[in-house]
């Protein structure tokens, strides 16, 4: 693959409300844009065969990853009037209830941004090469799968 | 020739390592045939190939610059 400058989408440890609420307003000055739409993926307890899941760990095969969110960015683009896009993931210790997926898509009407923000969700679900190990409350742990 | 294999996730905690050398190893099929051998744990678990970030399906020749990395399931978002 050619040299090109990859965007960072990687965060170490949970993403704060306060980076998601600076998000949105550091878009006050994109006049031009008239909707955003933003997913935030949050780490559940579930209860699996009588245990709950404390946090989460996220680990990257994090060259590859960003090169396949580049080509997603790319896609996604070509196929909506996009204004701006914005994806960070976690890595790291993640508790459950915290935040560690933020998409943020953006445009001049709602549907191209909700569009595309659900797509690019999906797509980064099954492309990027990252892996959820989920802890339980007494230290044991199972790896998480996208379904 | 000598490749380095990078593991992630569930398969670097059954092969107990985050990356591994292999001698002698021409193509990913002698590469799947070996890490069976070595490590029968690996028929648990469907794992992906990827050479120099992308992954392969049929099989590819390593040479000793190739970038290889198995992949277990993928579980961002």
């Amino acid at each position: 693959m050619t040299e090109k400058k990859l965007k960072n989408i990687f965060i170490q440890g949970p993403i704060a409300s306060s980076f998601i609420a600076d998000s949105i307003q550091k878009h006050s000055s994109k006049t031009d844009i008239g909707g955003h739409s933003i997913f935030l993926g949050q780490v559940r307890a579930d209860i699996i065969e009588g245990k709950k899941v404390s946090f989460i760990e996220y680990t990257s095969y994090e060259e590859m990853a960003l090169e396949k969110m580049h080509i997603i960015r790319e896609d996604v683009f070509a196929k909506y009037p996009l204004t701006c896009m914005h994806v960070y993931h976690s890595l790291g210790k993640i508790a459950a209830g915290e935040i560690c997926l933020f998409v943020f898509t953006s445009s001049a009407h709602r549907k191209a941004a909700i569009d595309a923000c659900e797509e690019t969700v999906e797509r980064l679900k099954a492309e990027l090469p990252i892996w959820g190990k989920e802890m339980f409350e007494d230290d044991t742990h199972q790896w998480k799968e996208n379904k | 020739m000598q490749i380095n294999i990078l593991i992630f996730g569930q398969l670097a905690e059954i092969m107990r390592s985050r990356e591994v050398i292999f001698n002698d190893i021409n193509d990913t099929e002698t590469l799947k045939n070996v890490l069976q051998e070595k490590y029968p744990g690996l028929s648990e678990l469907p794992y992906l190939i990827a050479v120099d970030k992308e992954i392969v399906s049929a099989n590819t020749i390593l040479n000793d610059k190739s970038i290889v990395a198995l992949l277990p399931p993928y579980a961002g978002g």
